[in-house]
């Protein structure tokens, strides 16, 4: 059996994309669910700005996902173009 | 554990194109279709001021529905969009649970379906959000807070299809795929089923509502 | 050693990491849902039935990451060895290494929300289908990143 450089490339590109997006979900899911723990504490305090609370929390969701997104997008990259 | 990552094909040639269609997921959608259409015909056939069970049923229903529409989109375009959400909600809510059935199929457990409601999210956010503020205003809206931030914004705009629908996929799939690992090691009658119960019903329901709520306010954020 | 030893090697450490990192994030998440739940009751014991339920759903929605690592563990384990290629060696590795972190932070967040919904509960407990309602968007949303490196596994054990 035979290994040449293109397998050796090949391997490191599939084990980036394994580290890329593991660790990359880290940060956004911890920060994700601080937003979301403190929109449901605001709805205990004060409930009649429950519907502006949610797309707060959502808005504020999307924005700390990006990162994830970006993960995602690279190691998808990783995976079928390199 | 053969089953898991196959997908049934029905493969045809038209003209030099290759068609692809995934038969499972087709005949199950047409199949919750009939199922919500005898659902509608068996809740409106006799309507009375003492409710039976399906209209009862049915009432409670979207009655909770446009609350909940209502509640995110203020009195005016909350009555419009309830028949759509309360659609959509009915329609992932059997796709989610026709699984437990044996020998059928989720159609949500095949990425076409939940990317195709997910990108239909997306168009019907973003119209509703040009006609509300003409198309002056929406645009000026992605160069907020500084000019420079708009791709960011347009990415922001674009992931939200993507962990909308990947959400409701993997949810279903992980759930899926849990249920023929397992039964393909206990070869069991004691756990496959509270498997089944908890992703099926749980997992399912919690999905539907929260994709359904997810899409609403995505157009209430629009709106405002 | 040939090629079978090295693939089942990998997939062996794989299944391993996954479902070793991936119980990390779901264990804390699910402790922090049943303390706030414990304060909650011990403030507010006429809430206790209700605050039981909250916990209950928080924590069964906290642990599908951990779930999910379990599939991908179970996958790398049972899988048929008969053919295999020199490309699955890293490639499994990656699928346990990606599900495995990828868990940790989802279950953190998850458990981090379910904990704040059980305190405002046991604050304010007429508020609480409000509250149940936003835990759950909340928490699936705080999840899309788990679901993000289940999808990467899938693609690293399946496609490759």
């Amino acid at each position: 059996m035979e290994i040449t450089g293109a397998d050796l490339i090949r391997a490191a590109a599939l084990l980036g994309a394994g580290l890329s997006m593991g660790f990359g979900a880290i940060g956004p899911g911890v920060g994700e669910g601080i937003v979301g723990g403190s929109a449901c504490e605001a709805i205990g305090r004060n409930p009649r700005e429950a519907g502006l609370l949610t797309r707060t929390m959502l808005v504020g969701q999307a924005v700390s996902e990006s990162t994830g997104i970006y993960s995602l997008v690279v190691a998808l990259l990783l995976i079928f173009v390199v | 554990m053969e089953g898991i990552g196959k997908v049934s094909q029905w493969v045809f040639h038209l003209g030099g194109m290759r068609i692809e269609l995934n038969s499972a997921t087709l005949l199950m959608t047409w199949l919750i279709m009939g199922l919500i259409l005898v659902f509608t015909v068996l809740a409106t056939r006799r309507r009375e001021m003492v409710p039976g069970p399906w209209q009862h049923l049915s009432e409670l229903l979207v009655g909770w529905i446009k609350d909940l529409c209502v509640d995110a989109l203020g009195e005016q375009w909350g009555k419009r969009y309830y028949p759509l959400i309360c659609a959509l909600f009915i329609f992932l809510l059997l796709c989610n649970w026709i699984g437990i059935i044996p020998y059928m199929d989720e159609p949500t457990k095949d990425l076409n379906t939940t990317l195709g409601l997910g990108i239909m999210g997306f168009f019907i956010a973003h119209g509703t959000a040009i006609w509300v503020k003409g198309p002056k205003t929406y645009i000026t809206e992605y160069f907020k807070p500084i000019f420079f931030l708009m791709p960011l914004n347009v990415v922001g705009e674009l992931a939200k299809v993507v962990s909308i629908s990947f959400r409701l996929f993997g949810n279903i799939m992980g759930g899926s795929i849990i249920i023929i690992v397992v039964s393909y090691l206990a070869y069991g009658l004691i756990l496959p089923p509270f498997l089944y119960a908890f992703f099926g019903l749980f997992v399912g329901t919690i999905q539907a509502f929260v994709f359904t709520v997810l899409t609403l306010v995505y157009i209430a954020v629009q709106i405002r | 050693m040939d090629v079978t030893d090295w693939v089942k090697l990998a997939a062996f450490i794989g299944a391993g990491l996954s479902m070793g990192f991936g119980a990390i994030g779901s264990g804390a998440g699910e402790g922090i849902v049943g303390s706030k739940a414990c304060e909650g009751m011990g403030r507010q014991p006429a809430v206790a039935d209700e605050l039981l339920r909250t916990m209950l759903v928080g924590q069964a929605v906290a642990e599908s990451t951990g779930i999910y690592s379990l599939v991908v563990a179970l996958l790398l384990l049972f899988r048929d060895f008969s053919v295999v290629r020199v490309i699955e060696v890293p490639a499994f590795l990656a699928a346990g290494l990606c599900m495995g972190l990828g868990a940790i932070g989802p279950g953190v967040g998850e458990g981090i929300v379910g904990g704040k919904a059980c305190e405002a509960i046991a604050r304010n407990p007429e508020t609480s289908p409000v509250i149940v309602r936003t835990m759950l968007v909340g928490q699936a949303v705080a999840e899309s990143t788990g679901i993000y490196a289940l999808v990467v596994s899938l693609l690293l054990i399946f496609v490759i």
